[in-house]
């Protein structure tokens, strides 16, 4: 039979047909075998989401697992299938293979039926005819459905039906079936699909969240760093667009979370381990969120939390004054201001707004968004541009970051400032002054009117402590309103400074020695204690005292040169008036300048009033009351045509002024004569001070000479002695250094402070002795010192363990109290090392030496007669300056003490000793040189302050040497961050500037600069 | 003070000089002899005779300027300088300085006196001034057996600067000695109690001052500064009725001093002025020396002996001898020392006080008048404390101040006590305050302040008549005190006496109303 290609398209078809149905069959099975994985999946997830796993985490964990499984399946398994099946071979084999018979002929028409086609054969054609044949036949034997049969298929469709199964069960079990997982895969809520399935708790019963923290994430637009707030109480304050990311903690378990605002389909919230919350929404509008909390088909409603939408605010600015207030040109302005904004500041300047217009002064522009800042002007009206005369609005304008409306303007209360000039100025400060005086007066007559001591017992001793320690507050009020911050440039400052620091003492003194009670201390008040108080009660009535005289004397040489100036003026005026009288007797005019001249003797009168009572006044007034007397005349003679009388009564009206004006003057010209007499005999006195001092200390370094040359074993003695004198200053500084770490006291015991005094009195007391080259009582005084020093370090080892911070605080300055007491105590142990050396070593025996000393004697006494001689110019010296506080005269006492010492010892043949009290004493004239000096510069001082109470000194620059205390410097402005290039550059300036050595006096200056520059 | 009068000789014989016989050196004799009558009739006389010559011009003006009429006089003088006279380099007389000091003053005529004061509140002293007056020339006048034969003018000058113009003396030498009235030109000048602010004892100052005048008349200027000066500080008192021995505590306490030193001062020294003795302290103790000899003078002979002395000084036995010789001494060293012996038996204060400082026209501190205060600024201090304390209505704190400010080592102070008597009334311990300022009172009975303070606790206490007492001795010194014023209106009112009621009413209203309310005055 000849093979036609009929024959070999009826195999082909046959073929063709066989890869068809295996397809089929491939796609059936993929398809169950995809519904099987999709089922399972689904389960999968609706476990995963029962048990409270976000939607992301199923979804990825399902795409993790299922995707790579089915690219297998679909990839590996059925792509190669499917294309084997497409292929006429793959068929032929497959037929082969059920018909083993066949024996590769279908497999070799199929390969060679191509060539064939093409005339190409090189095969036996009738070999390939005679397979074709069979092959044909076999089409006609074997039907389709045995070689590819819908078995397999059949199978994947029952594990298909065997997973649907399971998702119903599934579904019917789960919280979350398999359908709601694919509604969730697709973006439902996991908790709005078990929220709808879920029963409701009951709606009163809300379940316990706590620990809640908000994390704000503002839009960008602000650009507002992420804020924190823990511990919220749930509340959230937010501009709208803003995402809060909350953190919370459940009192119970859940397996799952939502977060829902308002009736808003609830949003999935995190839940780990859970009890831990957490969620995010962002804010759009007010209302409520609350957490909806899943256990199995349960869900429970946490509180209901406010949502509070804050538009950005414009910021918030205050300054420490309103109103009115005036500077002097030259004064710092001392504005302090605080701006605060509830999402972050951008800038903020001062506006001056006068006539011309309003101007800014740049204050901050913060390189970090920052919700609040402060800071103080210290410019001066002058630095601002301003001139005396000016008055001015100033306001504190800050703008927010909201960029979205560009920055909020928030703006201070306005401020108006007036510029003084010199006259403002002093009429300001007179008026502060006399404002001073009278608190200070206030509080001298409570003391004044005090019992001293106030009470017989420690109750109440304490009881007028409390009741009393508010009396020196309308002073520190009455300064803090004039310089605020600040420290007063004048003597007042000294004055209440002084005032405070007695007063100070007194307190601290009665409250820690009488407060018996309680066992802190563990002694009981004693007579000693009442005396100090009255010693210390005195010292408070003396600062008060002179605080309040040199303020006074002040106050009353301006008024007496303001009322000797309108005198002047008002004499002058008359002078002019009857000049005018003589020129042109015009009647009108006349009485026009008469009424002048009594506005200008009402302002005298005025004035002359706040004259101290005395005759002056008296004198003035009646002088005063006569020229009106005298006037009221002229009017009448005016009135009554009698001008030839008037212009007569004017002359002498403008005679009589004009005589008492001199005479004012006159005493002016007198006072001032008087001080510069006194400054002369200043000088004198202090020439000789420094005269005498220097010959009784050559007169000592004669008696060491004599020393050295007849009593060699005394050289021994005296070096000893010198040691000593080193020593005992050492231990003195130290304690005075270990009272200064107790400070002010506050947080330390009673015992340790009253210790610490005891123990600082004692080694003064040593020091004194020992210059006394008083060796017996020297090593008493040691010995004591010694007991107190141990007594004070133990009180101080027991701070923080019994003292009032309690078993864990620690007063400040407690280690270097420490530090220093024990210092003190090693150079007390070895002064008596020295001490008792001194004791060994033997006596002035040496009778040439006593003769010596007593052949010096009578140049001792002279030096005697001398000092006695200008003790009492010191007297008259320092009484007449109004700044004198004794303390000149009592250290002229204790010359002339140890002077009378030295004479008594060289008297004696004692040439130790005294030469010992021979340097004393030049010690102490020095000291009267120092106290007259410093009694000189605070009369300078006082005098300056007069000088600027009149209106004069403005403009005028200190002299080298003049005014160079710290007290006189404007205050430093300071630098803000901004002003340096990187917030590093700005710290390391910071630290380099703290560590930078200044003198000691402006160590107070720096530590509030530093402190006030930290704060920025 | 003492006027230097030269012999009287010369106008006795004047007198009956005919007026052909008139001339300038007749007038100026009797101007030297202080006979004013004299002069004036030798004036009149060479006017009429001459009326245009220089010499008349030259008397005429000698004569207006001790009558008070200085304006006129410097209109003479005017003329005298118009003709090339210099008249100011022949007599040192300060005639256009008396006629600048008097300006707007007036003239008040009494009987055989005139007052001359300021306007104003000098209105005040009108009255009691010209009573002074004329009590003074009732009473010296017959104690000394005669007076001035002329009306007496007194000016009294508001101000110590007019006062010293006008007296021709240096201001530092008032200033100094605190000289604040003079006997001269036949007139006598004061200065007002207002010069001194607290005011003074001017009323015995005025008559005093009439007892120089009267005295120089009476002796024809022969008296020495010392009986002078004894005389009239003795007997300033008397024209009010007090007889004492005329001198302060103060001088008692430094006569007494002088007593046990035997420290007094010499005669010398003050032969021709107190006012050129070293001190105030030093005149003082100069006053109570001659005062006292005088005292003994009339304890020893009696006031009658008085005329006789005085005559036979005029008469040209030294005031030495008629003085011992009256007293009954052989000699004026047996004199002296009886007067040493009587002294010691005199009750003088022995306590320490100090005189009251010489402060005018409201010179000095505020604490100037004060003996311990002026002299003591520390302790003028604690006084200043105590005042500010006192103002501020807080007066135990005063009182604490003020008793700080004592000083037992020295002597007292008036102004303290004052002070202090004046708190513890505000204290209302009237008991306490009184027993101060008593002591206080007879330490300083001139201290102003200590006489007000004591009427104020006399008044508190009920004690009326002893307060218009006290009010009617700070008047005395005081007179322009409002307060007292009022004080003793009230007083003479509640005393029954309503005219002296009125009469200080009236002084208060005068105070009240800066002297637009002083009576017309006439005006010479």
């Amino acid at each position: 039979m000849e093979v036609t290609p009929q024959h070999i398209a009826v195999i082909h078809r046959f073929l063709d047909a066989l890869g068809r149905r295996e397809r089929w069959i491939l796609a059936a099975r993929s398809g169950l075998w995809l519904t099987c994985v999709l089922i399972g999946s689904l389960v999968l997830a609706s476990v995963a989401f029962s048990a409270g796993l976000s939607r992301w985490t199923v979804a990825l964990v399902l795409g993790g697992t299922t995707l790579p499984c089915l690219g297998f399946l679909l990839g590996r398994v059925l792509r190669p299938q499917w294309r084997r099946a497409g292929t006429l071979r793959w068929q032929a084999r497959r037929v082969e293979a059920r018909l083993p018979g066949l024996r590769s002929r279908l497999i070799t028409v199929v390969d060679r039926s191509v060539e064939v086609a093409r005339g190409q054969a090189r095969f036996s054609t009738a070999l390939w005819a005679r397979a074709a044949e069979h092959a044909q036949a076999v089409t006609g034997l074997i039907a389709p459905g045995d070689v590819h049969s819908w078995r397999r298929a059949r199978r994947s469709g029952l594990g298909a039906v065997i997973a649907a199964l399971l998702a119903g069960v599934a579904s019917s079990m789960l919280p979350v079936g398999p359908l709601d997982a694919v509604d969730i895969l697709m973006g439902r809520s996991a908790a709005s699909v078990r929220l709808a399935a879920a029963a409701a708790a009951s709606a009163e019963e809300r379940a316990l969240v706590g620990d809640i923290t908000l994390r704000y994430v503002y839009p960008d637009y602000m650009g507002m760093e992420p804020v924190s707030v823990p511990n919220s109480d749930g509340t959230i304050h937010a501009p709208p667009g803003t995402r809060v990311e909350i953190k919370a903690r459940t009192a119970d378990r859940f397996d799952a979370a939502a977060i829902q605002v308002d009736d808003d389909e609830p949003l999935d919230a995190g839940l780990d381990g859970g009890r831990d919350l957490t969620a995010s929404i962002t804010v759009q509008m007010e209302g409520a969120w609350r957490f909806l909390l899943f256990e199995s088909d349960e869900v429970q409603l946490s509180p209901d939390y406010k949502i509070i939408v804050e538009a950005d605010q414009a910021p918030v600015v205050v300054t420490s004054a309103t109103g009115e207030v005036a500077r002097a040109l030259d004064e710092p302005l001392g504005l302090g201001w605080q701006v605060t904004d509830d999402y972050g500041i951008r800038s903020v300047v001062m506006e001056i707004t006068d006539d011309a217009g309003t101007r800014q002064v740049k204050l901050r522009t913060p390189i970090d968004s920052v919700a609040e800042l402060s800071g103080r002007i210290r410019k001066t009206p002058a630095a601002l541009g301003l001139k005396p005369g000016d008055k001015v609005t100033l306001q504190i304008v800050a703008m927010d970051s909201d960029k979205a409306s560009g920055g909020n303007r928030g703006e201070s209360a306005e401020l108006v400032l007036e510029v003084l000039g010199p006259k403002g100025i002093g009429q300001r400060l007179t008026a502060y002054h006399k404002k001073l005086r009278e608190v200070l007066l206030v509080a001298l007559a409570d003391f004044l009117e005090d019992a001293v001591p106030p009470a017989q017992d420690p109750r109440g001793m304490l009881r007028w402590a409390r009741n009393t320690r508010d009396r020196l507050d309308p002073v520190r009020e009455v300064y803090k309103d004039k310089w605020g911050e600040n420290q007063s440039t004048g003597v007042d400052g000294v004055l209440v400074r002084e005032v405070m620091e007695a007063s100070g003492r007194l307190y601290r003194f009665t409250v820690v020695n009488f407060d018996t009670g309680g066992g802190v201390s563990g002694r009981r008040a004693v007579e000693k204690d009442y005396r100090t108080f009255g010693e210390l009660h005195g010292e408070t009535v003396a600062a008060l005292e002179h605080a309040v005289w040199v303020i006074d004397s002040m106050l009353q040489q301006v008024n007496f040169r303001q009322v000797a100036a309108l005198m002047k003026s008002v004499a002058q005026e008359a002078t002019e008036l009857a000049n005018l009288a003589d020129d042109d007797p015009d009647a009108q005019q006349l009485l026009a300048r008469l009424d002048q001249l009594e506005r200008l003797m009402a302002t005298l009168s005025k004035s002359a009033s706040e004259l101290s009572e005395g005759q002056f006044k008296e004198f003035l007034n009646s002088q005063m009351s006569e020229a009106q007397n005298q006037m009221d005349a002229i009017r009448q003679a005016i009135a009554a045509g009698r001008m030839e009388d008037a212009q007569r009564m004017l002359e002498e009206l403008a005679q009589q002024l004009n005589r008492f004006a001199e005479g004012m003057q006159d005493q002016m010209q007198q006072g001032q004569q008087g001080d510069n007499e006194l400054a002369e005999r200043m000088k004198k006195l202090m020439e000789d001070l420094k005269q005498l001092g220097e010959e009784q200390a050559a007169l000592a370094d004669e008696l060491a000479a004599a020393r050295e040359l007849h009593g060699g074993q005394l050289d021994e003695v005296m070096g000893l002695w010198s040691k000593l004198d080193k020593l005992s200053n050492e231990a003195v500084e130290r304690s005075s250094g270990m009272l200064a770490e107790v400070g002010t006291g506050e947080g330390w015991s009673a015992s340790s402070i009253r210790r610490a005094e005891v123990t600082g009195q004692e080694v003064r007391g040593t020091r004194d002795a020992v210059r006394a080259r008083d060796a017996r009582g020297s090593l008493e005084r040691v010995m004591d010192a010694q007991r107190y020093g141990a007594m004070t370090e133990r009180a101080f080892g027991n701070e923080g363990r019994y003292g009032p911070q309690g078993p864990t605080g620690q007063p400040e300055g407690l280690k270097g109290a420490k530090r220093e007491v024990r210092a003190v105590l090693g150079l007390l142990s070895k002064m008596r090392e020295v001490l008792e050396e001194i004791e060994r070593q033997p006596g002035e025996s040496n009778p040439a030496l006593q003769n010596a000393a007593r052949q010096l004697s009578g140049q001792q006494s002279q030096l005697n007669q001398r000092q006695q001689t200008l003790a009492e110019e010191v007297q008259t010296v320092e009484r007449a300056m109004p700044t004198g506080d004794g303390s000149a005269q009592e250290n002229m006492r204790g010359a002339g003490e140890a002077m009378d010492g030295a004479k008594g010892a060289l008297d004696r043949g004692e040439a130790m000793r005294g030469e010992g009290q021979q340097r004393e004493a030049a010690r102490r004239l020095q000291e009267v040189q120092d106290s007259l000096q410093q009694a000189a510069a605070k009369q300078q001082q006082m005098q300056r302050d007069q000088q600027r109470m009149e209106g004069e000194g403005e403009g005028r620059q200190p002299q080298d040497g003049e005014g160079q205390d710290p007290s006189h410097l404007e205050q430093p402005e300071i630098p803000t961050p901004e002003a340096f290039e990187t917030p590093e550059e700005y710290r390391r300036a910071l630290l380099e500037g703290m560590a930078e050595d200044v003198p000691e006096e402006f160590e107070a200056l720096k530590k509030r600069f530093y402190e006030e520059l930290v704060r920025q | 003070m003492k006027n230097w009068y030269a012999s009287s000789l010369g106008a006795l014989v004047l007198l009956g000089v005919s007026a052909q016989a008139a001339s300038l050196g007749e007038g100026v004799a009797c101007l030297s002899a202080g006979d004013l009558p004299c002069a004036q009739q030798v004036r009149d006389q060479l006017n009429e005779a001459r009326p245009a010559s220089t010499d008349a011009q030259k008397l005429n003006l000698r004569v207006l300027f001790r009558e008070g009429r200085y304006d006129e006089a410097v209109e003479v003088l005017d003329a005298l300088e118009g003709q090339g006279i210099d008249i100011e380099s022949e007599d040192r007389n300060p005639y256009r300085p008396t006629a600048t000091a008097v300006a707007g003053m007036e003239l008040v005529e009494g009987d055989g006196v005139w007052i001359r004061r300021a306007g104003g509140l000098e209105v005040i002293l009108e009255e009691d001034a010209l009573a002074v007056m004329q009590a003074s020339r009732q009473t010296y006048d017959s104690l000394f057996g005669g007076g001035p034969g002329h009306d007496v003018l007194l000016d009294i000058f508001p101000t110590a600067r007019r006062f010293i113009l006008a007296s021709g003396l240096p201001p530092e030498a008032v200033r100094t000695t605190g000289v604040i009235a003079l006997s001269k030109w036949n007139r006598l000048l004061v200065s007002s109690p207002r010069s001194k602010g607290r005011g003074y004892g001017w009323k015995d100052t005025v008559a005093h001052e009439y007892i120089h005048l009267v005295v120089s008349v009476r002796t024809a200027d022969r008296a020495p500064v010392w009986l002078q000066e004894g005389l009239a500080k003795h007997l300033e008192a008397r024209w009010r009725g007090e007889h004492g021995l005329g001198i302060s505590t103060h001088q008692q306490s430094l006569l007494a001093k002088a007593v046990h030193t035997e420290e007094f001062v010499p005669f010398e020294k003050f032969k021709h002025s107190m006012a050129y003795l070293d001190s105030g302290q030093e005149a003082a103790l100069a006053f109570a020396q001659v005062a006292t000899m005088v005292a003994y003078l009339l304890e020893q002979a009696g006031d009658e002996v008085l005329p006789s002395v005085l005559s036979r000084i005029r008469d040209g036995v030294t005031a030495e001898q008629a003085v011992s010789e009256a007293a009954g001494h052989t000699d004026f060293a047996d004199f002296r020392q009886g007067w040493l012996t009587w002294l010691g038996t005199q009750p003088l204060i022995q306590e320490e006080i100090a005189s009251l400082p010489v402060v005018l026209d409201g010179s000095g501190s505020e604490y100037a008048d004060d003996p311990l205060l002026a002299a003591r600024a520390d302790l003028a201090r604690f006084a200043r404390l105590g005042d500010l304390l006192r103002g501020a209505g807080r007066p135990k704190a005063a009182l604490v101040e003020y008793r700080k400010a004592q000083d037992p080592e020295a002597p007292p102070s008036p102004l303290l006590m004052a002070r202090e008597s004046a708190c513890l009334l505000e204290l209302e311990q009237p008991s306490e305050a009184l027993k101060v300022v008593k002591e206080g009172v007879q330490m300083y009975p001139e201290f102003t302040l200590l006489q007000v303070v004591h009427g104020r606790v006399l008044d508190s206490l009920g004690q009326t008549q002893a307060a218009v007492q006290a009010w009617q001795a700070a008047h005395d010194l005081n007179p322009f005190d409002p307060e007292v014023q009022t004080a003793l209106s009230s007083g003479w009112t509640e005393l029954g006496d309503a005219e002296r009621a009125e009469q200080h009413r009236r002084y208060g209203r005068i105070l009240q109303t800066g002297g637009s309310l002083a009576g017309e005055s006439e005006t010479r």
